[in-house]
């Protein structure tokens, strides 16, 4: 009897003693949530003037950026926020996700901001496992559409397009995508590697998605019905691309140089970063987008933005964060991806001078679940055409 | 009692026997050495190729993307059957395979005639200007492999790829056919363009080490020059010529840049690129797979030059006699050779050099006008039109510290496996014939076959957290010279092992009987006659490193990042006029300081 008692308070106590144990010893995780304010206790309002006097306590804050023009990001922002001090790196998205993971495991906190694409992976890898934080400053809340604010923010939009030597050509010379795959574009068709670029990886495989109006355009352009060699409409024009002799290339850049050096006689054509149409705007390359190719003239690539788990300077993250969403007119922070080929994802910034609004652009929306799903299939598909 | 004390005797001297057999063990350094290497190397070595197997052998969390229900850490056969006979292995494995055997084959031929043909003019020949020539000579393998690749397609660029065709049909007014252009053959050739220098270092290493005497008393006994060099002189560089072939193909197997340069706009694939394929799109286990295949192809070749040299006599040229060199006059063939020779430099390794300078100057790229000429990506101060607004580089702190970490990591590292290449090699040397000197000699070899990207992969799982001993190492300089050193052990300790076989065993015996110890033997007698053995390899892994891209690139950290590791990024932009001038940056730095190395040595062996 007396044992059953004792049994009981014993049980009783170590209770109590484990409710206290996990009040008490909150994981470093939990501690950086609070301290930092994110997550689950992100405030509802930001108060920006205390977070700068913090973020100049850290002094600096280390953005990791598929995009090279993080470099105009730091004499911008340090420009506009005397004290603290922007450490950049350039890094794919591939390597900055592996990097992530990597660094986490091992309890190594050197990043503060990931600006990324490959949504798929951000959200399966990164997002859902706590490794990558949303950070949504209140301000730009009601200007983001829903899919930009959840799970993790978007920051701008770009997208690969078909795009021509418009020296050489004073029309589009393509209509169709199914275009690309007649004879007398054999061999004059560049992509970058979708094997070294998740982004042509995620055009191929939207393709495939929309494999029924591809085949409805297929009907258009030919007058008949698709013959199917493979599963669907979408592989199909994928496999009759590669027989067309598709060139692969390692980077957007110098597809843009191939299709759009002045003087050629015989250019190519290419799919390409629209961004790459600054190189136009300055006089160096004469190429156009065949904006009213059909069904689409590209597929979309949303990049992303997210505070590292535990980073070590929270505070200039956040400043960094709100700082690069800029403001209606673009703003200092944006204009590094305020120009022709990008779009804010804000509702509410106006169109970068000299490009298309958003709206008017016919581009698919990347489906990440479909992708992340396909991928290992999409794998193997691409390797049997090779 | 009796039987007590005889049995207590007998314990005695058994025990005795025992101690003596210890004392015997740690007075013969060679085995202690030798047994320290062994736990070391089977630790970094043998560690890494087991968590390659299980990785292959297990799900991994990656593979939720082909079948949603497994859980992860559970024993499969999934990826081997899917590599080997699956409905992708053509395209997966066999046709880069074929490839990847094709080219390899073809580099160490091409590479071992060039760099063979080279050494013995340099060294035997009275081929003027032969300093200039071996300093020359050199250069390629301090390139980048890719830059090679990179001169090619400026030249050779077709219509295929529109923009500006190359200088071939600039000049000709035909467009290169595409087999010129890429593919196999541009491959094989601007592969043995690079790896040619390593047949030269060797072969030249050890034509210089050959005793005159040993082919005028052939010549004495009245032997023609062509049996000279077939009786005396090519059997003694034998080994040589064998380590050359064995490194160049091994390296060929695991080369990264060159193939994706120029076989990327066909399809072609080789293994590596395969390799990376996976490993970039996070199929790690069928990257092992083929990164476990490619062992074996090297593991394969070194045992067949293991079996030729077993079955060779060794010798030993090296004694404590004296030793001079006599040259081989060219006679009525100087003209043409001298011109031949020149010709090879100026295209083979002067060219890409001048192509690769040019682009730096040119604003706009492609564009060969005077007006186009500028300093931007040098000294430029940051303008949001070019480079994405850069500054130039010799301004940018960035690419600076970027400067200081190559340095530092190739000294480092060159250091390191210098000293541990020569202790290799005095085991080997000395244990030639035991089970402990093969062992050694096999182990420290391993880590060549191990392809550069697949290697760093490997050191990045099992040393990113604390594994054993050792603290976790992620982002740190540590991991980078510790996976340098592993990598690059294998050619110190060929050049250790190389010296250490021609020292004759007579110096250090006599040594010993004289009283010296140990350690005033490695000193005073190994160390000295197995310097230039030793310089040569801190040399070639000094380069190797400055240079070295795909081994590091998944370990480098912000604060670590290399010249190369920033110059293939910008390549890979299309920011090519940046990343050539980094690359031009890095050669130079590597030229100096091979320059400057070589002058401390020497002025340090006049002095002494």
């Amino acid at each position: 009897m007396s044992r059953k008692v004792l049994l009981s308070v014993l049980v009783v106590l170590t209770l109590v003693m484990l409710q206290a144990g996990l009040a008490w010893g909150e994981t470093p995780q939990e501690k950086w949530l609070k301290d930092a304010k994110l997550g689950p206790y992100a405030p509802a309002a930001e108060d920006w003037q205390a977070i700068y006097e913090a973020a100049k306590k850290e002094g600096r804050v280390v953005i990791y950026s598929m995009s090279s023009r993080v470099f105009k990001l730091k004499t911008l922002f340090e420009s506009a926020y005397p004290g603290i001090e922007v450490i950049p790196y350039d890094l794919p998205t591939n390597t900055q996700i592996e990097k992530i993971k990597r660094e986490q495991a091992s309890k190594v906190y050197n990043a503060d901001v990931c600006l990324l694409t490959g949504g798929s992976l951000i959200i399966h890898d990164l997002v859902k496992s706590h490794l990558l934080w949303n950070f949504v400053p209140p301000e730009v809340r009601d200007v983001l559409p829903p899919q930009y604010r959840e799970p993790i923010m978007g920051h701008h939009i770009s997208m690969k397009v078909v795009i021509y030597n418009s020296e050489k050509y004073s029309e589009p010379p393509v209509k169709s995508l199914w275009d690309l795959t007649k004879p007398e574009w054999k061999g004059k068709v560049l992509f970058k590697d979708p094997f070294r670029d998740t982004g042509n990886m995620e055009w191929l495989m939207t393709v495939i998605q929309h494999s029924e109006e591809m085949a409805a355009e297929y009907k258009r352009v030919f007058g008949k019905d698709i013959t199917l060699t493979t599963e669907n409409a979408g592989q199909e024009f994928i496999k009759m691309l590669v027989k067309n002799g598709l060139v692969l290339m390692s980077s957007d850049g110098d597809i843009a140089k191939a299709v759009g050096t002045k003087g050629q006689k015989d250019p190519p054509i290419g799919i390409c970063d629209y961004g790459k149409m600054r190189d136009v705007i300055d006089g160096k390359l004469v190429f156009n987008v065949a904006f009213d190719v059909k069904p689409v003239t590209g597929v979309f690539q949303p990049a992303f933005l997210g505070i590292v788990n535990q980073a070590p300077h929270p505070n200039a993250a956040k400043l960094l964060i709100k700082f690069m969403m800029g403001d209606k007119q673009g703003g200092l922070g944006l204009e590094p991806w305020h120009v022709p080929g990008n779009y804010s994802v804000r509702t509410d910034v106006v169109t970068p001078a000299g490009a298309k609004p958003l709206s008017e652009m016919n581009c698919w929306m990347p489906d990440f679940e479909y992708i992340y799903y396909h991928t290992a299939e999409f794998f193997d598909f691409w390797l049997s055409l090779l | 009692m009796r039987a007590v004390s005889q049995g207590y005797q007998m314990d005695s001297v058994t025990r005795a026997y025992a101690l003596y057999r210890v004392r015997r063990f740690l007075q013969t350094p060679y085995k202690v050495a030798g047994a320290v290497l062994i736990i070391l190397l089977a630790y970094f070595i043998i560690g890494p190729l087991v968590t390659m197997m299980q990785t292959t052998l297990t799900w991994q969390s990656e593979d939720l993307r082909y079948a949603p229900g497994v859980s992860p850490g559970t024993l499969t056969l999934f990826h081997w059957s899917r590599v080997l006979f699956g409905r992708t292995s053509a395209s997966m494995l066999w046709k880069p395979l074929m490839n990847t055997m094709a080219i390899s084959v073809g580099v160490s031929v091409l590479a071992l005639a060039i760099g063979g043909v080279l050494a013995w003019l340099v060294v035997r020949t009275d081929l003027p200007f032969r300093h200039l020539v071996s300093e020359l000579a050199v250069i390629p393998y301090s390139l980048p492999s890719w830059v090679i690749a990179l001169a090619w397609i400026v030249v050779f660029k077709n219509r295929q790829i529109g923009g500006v065709t190359g200088l071939f049909e600039y000049i000709t007014g035909a467009s290169p056919p595409n087999w010129l252009s890429y593919g196999i053959i541009p491959i094989t050739l601007c592969l043995a363009l690079h790896y040619y220098s390593f047949a030269f270092t060797l072969i030249s290493g050890a034509l210089s080490s050959v005793d005159a005497e040993l082919e005028e008393a052939a010549e004495m006994v009245g032997a023609t020059r062509a049996q000279i060099l077939r009786k005396i002189t090519f059997p003694i560089v034998l080994p040589a010529i064998l380590s050359a072939l064995i490194l160049t193909f091994s390296r060929a197997v695991g080369t990264f840049g060159t193939p994706v340069f120029l076989g990327l706009p066909v399809r072609f694939y080789v293994l590596s690129t395969m390799l990376y394929a996976n490993m970039e799109n996070r199929f790690v286990s069928n990257a092992y797979i083929l990164a476990l295949l490619m062992i074996l192809i090297s593991a394969a070749t070194v045992y067949a030059n293991t079996r030729i040299i077993r079955a060779r006599r060794s010798f030993v040229t090296l004694g404590g006699r004296g030793f001079r060199r006599r040259l081989v006059k060219l006679g009525r063939l100087k003209g043409i050779v001298t011109l031949l020779v020149a010709g090879f430099l100026a295209v083979g390794v002067l060219l890409p050099l001048v192509v690769l300078v040019w682009q730096t100057f040119m604003l706009i790229e492609g564009d060969f006008s005077p007006s186009n000429f500028t300093l931007h990506y040098w000294i430029g101060l940051p303008n949001p039109r070019f480079a994405e607004g850069e500054a130039g580089i010799l301004r940018n702190p960035m690419i600076l510290g970027g400067a200081w970490n190559s340095i530092r990591l190739a000294l480092t590292t060159a250091l390191i496996t210098g000293v541990a290449g020569t202790l290799v090699g005095y085991v080997v040397a000395k244990g030639r014939h035991t089970l402990l000197g093969r062992a050694v000699e096999q182990l420290t070899f391993l880590p060549f076959l191990m392809p550069s990207i697949a290697f760093g992969a490997i050191y990045l799982t099992m040393f990113s957290r604390p594994h054993w001993i050792i603290p976790s190492l992620y982002g740190t300089f540590s991991i980078l010279v510790l996976t340098c050193s592993i990598k690059s052990l294998p050619y110190s300790a060929r050049s250790g092992i190389s010296s250490m076989l021609q020292i004759g065993g007579e110096l250090e015996e006599a040594a010993e009987v004289a009283g010296a110890s140990w350690f005033t033997r490695f000193r005073r007698i190994l160390i000295p006659l197995s310097k230039s053995g030793f310089l040569a390899g801190f040399l070639l892994t000094f380069i190797t490193i400055m240079r070295e891209m795909s081994l590091i690139v998944l370990l480098v950290s912000p604060s670590t990042r290399t010249l190369t590791t920033m110059t293939y990024r910008y390549n890979e932009q299309g920011l090519n006029q940046m990343g050539d001038a980094i690359t031009v940056l890095l050669v130079t730095l590597i030229l100096i300081s091979n320059f400057a190395i070589k002058r401390v040595l020497r002025s340090r062996e006049e002095t002494s």
